[in-house]
């Protein structure tokens, strides 16, 4: 596949209507990425009953939005996803595609590449361009990372020349930045009838109560709390910095807090600051918090070897029901006192 | 019923201080894909073929899946495979799956440790133009024709069915690693493993291996240094002057 169009395409995942964050994320990114490379920025919305979301993606930096509001789009099927995409991507050829790094961009992305032959990246957290070919894509390459074993590794990647680009990329910050004046276009797409069939039939969907725990600041209890009031003093301490609150596993398996504030591999989260209170920090734990190089971890714990500790920007020794009543009253006294103009709401 | 699990050795760091050895073992999502295969071998007459694409060392985790009930074994091995990427690993796998020709069911696992892209599934079933599903935490049910499942997603869960042939990749669900039997493991020290090679899967070099990928590692950094890590000790009202200190440095208040 040769000539491609230049333009930088991205999937604009969405769950019954609801578009998920981590495209904003791909948006805030892929903008500043488009504007270097002095390119449209195309998103994909396929879903049903869906059209009026299009106008979030352009305030968002979209120059141009591909609807498809469409009844077979109402639940994610991996192989209608896929066909209708890959219709247009052929159709269109644009060079660069851009996906999040979700259980539905995981799953449609490689079946793409495959099918069109594509260079395909996962895990990819940022792109480096080579300022000497700035018009055009030979020169970009993808920071990915990868946790093995505990360790996380950096990994940059390239993609050979005339291939069309995929690249999957992980949520890390979720910016969403609403951007000011902004216009697009939004351009329909139609299927015809028995376009498109599947093979797969859903039976039955459950969606999981959605918690709160896509935010920037998250306080986390563990079994360190010993009992279930410990998670009174996690939420007042969350409510005076602002965040949401989390928990390791025991907690849960004591039933001292719902299971929906788990954190783990099921349950990713990539907060900016990640406050741990009685939690050891073990590999099942860590697996759900994604951490980049501006995540501030803050770990109170009364063992100062624990492996939390290790990996803490600031490791707070001592009794988690010490300590946290202080910042509490701390920050409560700077507020009152407005002794630092710095903080915000 | 024909299934074929596709399977990965990985090196287990768990470095023995003594040897300084590396342990080779199998990709923890396979050993899910394997149960859940010998499950559906429990219920109705099954045959399994595990293939895996790997060094000759391979043979190990063949031989292991033998000694829980698979049936027959296939090794993959070339200089030439050496470098492959997803789509490369997903075509070599492919082209021996055409030479096997006759399956209802493929299963691979959600994704690998090292390189940890989850892509060779989705891939693989494109390549065979037959429908996948991602992240399937057991098979409920099968027969001839169909087969339905339990599927993690984001949001929730959900049961799905697809008609066969489909791919499937498994995560984990109470698929819990069977024992091993005397039986089993006498089998699996007298089985034959077949090994084919490039020419044998009548490819072209410049589809697999290096030669045969599209992304290209440039570069690799393990990032384990420190940030200016701080430690607080003492007492605790003066911990709290300090760190809600450093909590308006970072604008986090
Ligand atoms: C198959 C499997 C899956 C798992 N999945 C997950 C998962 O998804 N998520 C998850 O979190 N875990 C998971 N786990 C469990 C995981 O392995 C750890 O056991 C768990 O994360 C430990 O939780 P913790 O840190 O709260 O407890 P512990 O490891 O017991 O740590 C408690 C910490 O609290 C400290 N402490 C005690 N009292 C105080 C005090 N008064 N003040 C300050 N510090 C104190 C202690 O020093 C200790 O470091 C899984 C385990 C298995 C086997
Ligand atoms: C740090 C790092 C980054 C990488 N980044 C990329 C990238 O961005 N894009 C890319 O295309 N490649 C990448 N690779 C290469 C990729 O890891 C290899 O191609 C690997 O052979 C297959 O991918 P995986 O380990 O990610 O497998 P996954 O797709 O995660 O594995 C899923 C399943 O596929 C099956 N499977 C995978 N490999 C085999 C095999 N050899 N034999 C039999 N079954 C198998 C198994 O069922 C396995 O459970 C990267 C490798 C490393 C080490």
């Amino acid at each position: 596949m040769n000539n491609f169009l230049k333009e930088i395409w991205v999937y604009a995942e969405q769950h019954y209507g609801k578009i998920d964050k981590v495209v904003y994320e791909l948006l805030n990114k892929s903008r500043k990425l488009a504007n270097k490379l002095n390119m449209p920025l195309v998103t994909i919305l396929l879903g049903h009953k869906i059209r009026k979301k299009a106008k979030q993606l352009i305030i968002r930096g979209a120059d141009k939005v591909y609807v498809l509001d469409d009844v077979i789009c109402n639940d994610f099927k991996d192989d209608v996803y896929a066909n209708i995409l890959l219709k247009l991507i052929k159709s269109k050829k644009p060079e660069l595609l851009l996906f999040g790094s979700t259980l539905i961009g995981k799953s449609i992305a490689p079946r793409i590449a495959a099918n069109i032959e594509a260079g395909i990246i996962s895990n990819c957290v940022a792109f480096k361009l080579n300022y000497s070919s700035k018009t055009n894509f030979e020169k970009i390459s993808f920071i990915t990372t990868n946790k093995y074993e505990g360790k996380k590794e950096i990994t940059t990647v390239t993609i050979s020349k005339n291939k069309l680009k995929i690249v999957v990329v992980k949520p890390d910050t979720l910016i969403d930045r609403v951007l000011q004046n902004r216009t697009g276009n939004i351009i329909d797409i139609k299927l015809k009838d028995n376009e498109i069939v599947s093979k797969i039939k859903s039976l039955n969907i459950k969606i999981k109560q959605q918690t709160e725990m896509s935010s920037n600041i998250i306080v986390s209890g563990g079994r360190g709390l010993g009992n279930e009031k410990g998670f009174i003093l996690i939420k007042q301490l969350a409510k005076a910095i602002g965040g949401t609150i989390g928990a390791s596993k025991p907690p849960v398996d004591l039933k001292w807090i719902s299971n929906n504030f788990l954190i783990g591999k099921h349950n990713i989260v990539s907060p900016k600051v990640y406050i741990a209170c009685g939690i050891s920090g073990q590999m099942k734990h860590m697996e759900g918090v994604n951490i980049n190089n501006d995540t501030i971890i803050i770990a109170i714990n009364k063992d100062p070897h624990c492996k939390i500790m290790e990996i803490a920007t600031y490791a707070i020794v001592g009794d988690l029901y010490k300590i946290i009543p202080e910042i509490i009253k701390e920050i409560m006294f700077r507020r009152t006192n407005k002794i630092n103009n710095v903080y915000k709401k | 019923m024909n299934i074929i699990v596709c399977i990965k050795q990985i090196i287990n760091s768990i470095i023995n201080q003594e040897s300084n050895n590396k342990r080779y073992g199998l990709n923890p999502f396979d050993e899910y894909a394997l149960e859940e295969s010998l499950k559906v071998k429990d219920m109705l007459k099954a045959k399994i073929i595990v293939i895996t694409m790997g060094t000759p060392d391979a043979e190990f985790i063949l031989r292991y899946s033998i000694s829980k009930g698979v049936d027959e074994a296939i090794l993959l091995t070339d200089n030439a495979f050496k470098g492959s990427d997803t789509l490369a690993t997903a075509y070599t796998l492919f082209k021996a799956i055409k030479l096997i020709n006759n399956y209802n069911l493929i299963l691979c696992g959600k994704q690998s440790p090292n390189g940890n892209t989850g892509f060779v599934g989705p891939e693989l079933a494109e390549m065979l133009n037959i429908p996948h599903i991602t992240c399937v935490k057991r098979i409920k049910s099968i027969n001839n024709t169909v087969v339905i499942v339990d599927r993690l997603l984001d949001i929730g869960s959900e049961v799905l069915e697809s008609k066969l042939p489909v791919l499937l990749t498994i995560t984990k669900g109470d698929n819990i690693s069977r024992l091993v039997s005397v039986k089993g493991r006498i089998l699996a020290r007298k089985a034959s493993i077949k090994i084919w090679d490039m020419k044998f899967l009548n490819m072209e070099s410049n589809r697999t291996g290096s030669l045969g990928s599209n992304t290209h590692i440039s570069k690799k950094d393990e990032n384990n240094k420190q940030k200016n890590k701080e430690i607080f000790t003492g007492n605790a009202s003066s911990i709290a002057v300090k760190i809600v200190d450093k909590l308006l440095e970072n604008k986090i208040i």
